[in-house]
């Protein structure tokens, strides 16, 4: 049995799980054609390495002057300001307008459905009446968000007035 | 090159010194690669500059605590990819297809060696003639591996593709590169 190329090129790269690993290399140490294969690949791969050591270049400082010449030419783009410093002052303008918009367009500034009565509203104020009447005990108090708002309070205050008035001259 | 060109946006002190870093520290490496790639001192200046620009342009983008070599070597084999693949509408036969029989430069008759054609014809140093007998993703995956010594997964990466294509091709360009080798070395003293 004989490992392809494919394979001897993984494991001259340290490609294989260690278990592979091992088995190529305890047959590289005994198979002729194999390790001759090896060492054709890993004699490619050092004369490569060794040349382009051989053939390595400094960085040309003319790149870099290139490149810092293209960055100083920049322009700013359309929306360049948004990425400066001028942030804050673009943003709390638009904050602003926001505020704005929300506002008016928001129902209750311009006439749209009114709020309904909320259960909660009605117990609080039920509770409150019940613990200021004196009447509490006879019988039910109706809210004052129910009471007919074309009868005049003041009407109310006078039956209620002359209901206690009564009541005392009888006790008498 | 022709690479067309985003706007670049004016220097903020954050992406000067980014970018003078970038250079100071990474530019003989990426210079170095960008020379392999193209076997030119004039277009691997230019990409190595056009590189740069992208890595200033792109500076925020790069994650802190990855290899900023693996990004700058990504960036380049991009943009090499870019322009041979603008160049190969012009040039067609200069472009050998991976999976293609290798045709030594397309044009040329096998009836002659091609090696010695190329050994011939060719200026640079070895490695720039040998690596001029691959196609380009054949290159990029020995320069890789062989010189830049990344695993499998980190060239992956950088070329954008599978695992499996950067082993055929490391596979296939050892192949091309065995006679090439093995006869420079019997010729040196």
């Amino acid at each position: 049995m004989h490992y392809d190329l494919e394979t001897i090129d993984d494991y001259l790269h340290g490609e294989l799980d260690e278990a592979h690993d091992a088995a190529v290399h305890a047959h590289l140490e005994t198979c002729v054609p194999c390790r001759a294969a090896y060492d054709e690949n890993a004699t490619i791969r050092d004369w490569i390495r060794a040349a382009a050591d051989a053939e390595e270049r400094e960085f040309p400082g003319q790149i870099s002057a290139r490149v810092w010449e293209t960055v100083r030419a920049a322009k700013p783009g359309p929306f360049a300001f948004l990425r400066t410093g001028w942030r804050p002052l673009v943003g709390l303008p638009v904050a602003a307008a926001l505020a704005f918009a929300l506002y008016v367009g928001h129902p209750f500034a311009h006439g749209g459905p009114q709020p309904g009565i909320a259960a909660s509203d009605l117990l609080l104020e039920h509770d409150a009446q019940m613990a200021d009447n004196p009447l509490a005990d006879h019988g039910m108090v109706v809210p004052a968000s129910f009471v007919d708002s074309t009868q005049p309070t003041s009407a109310l205050i006078e039956a209620v007035d002359t209901t206690s008035a009564s009541d005392a001259s009888d006790g008498r | 090159m022709g690479v067309p060109r985003k706007p670049v946006e004016p220097p903020t002190p954050e992406a000067i010194a980014f970018l003078e870093r970038a250079m100071e520290q990474y530019g003989k490496a990426a210079y170095n690669f960008a020379y392999r790639l193209t076997a030119n001192e004039a277009d691997a200046r230019d990409l190595t500059q056009e590189a740069f620009i992208r890595v200033y342009r792109a500076w925020r983008s790069f994650q802190p605590g990855t290899s900023f070599l693996s990004w700058m070597y990504r960036i380049i084999t991009n943009l090499h990819r870019d322009e041979l693949r603008r160049k190969k509408g012009r040039y067609q036969e200069e472009l050998p297809e991976d999976n293609a029989p290798q045709e030594f430069g397309g044009s040329k008759p096998l009836a002659t060696d091609p090696i010695e054609d190329y050994m011939a014809g060719q200026l640079g140093g070895p490695l720039a003639r040998a690596l001029s007998l691959l196609s380009p993703d054949q290159r990029q995956v020995i320069v890789l591996a062989d010189i830049e010594e990344y695993s499998y997964q980190e060239i992956a990466d950088i070329m954008g593709c599978s695992i499996g294509t950067v082993r055929s091709r490391l596979h296939r360009a050892r192949a091309l590169l065995r006679r090439l080798v093995l006869r420079e070395q019997q010729a040196q003293p």
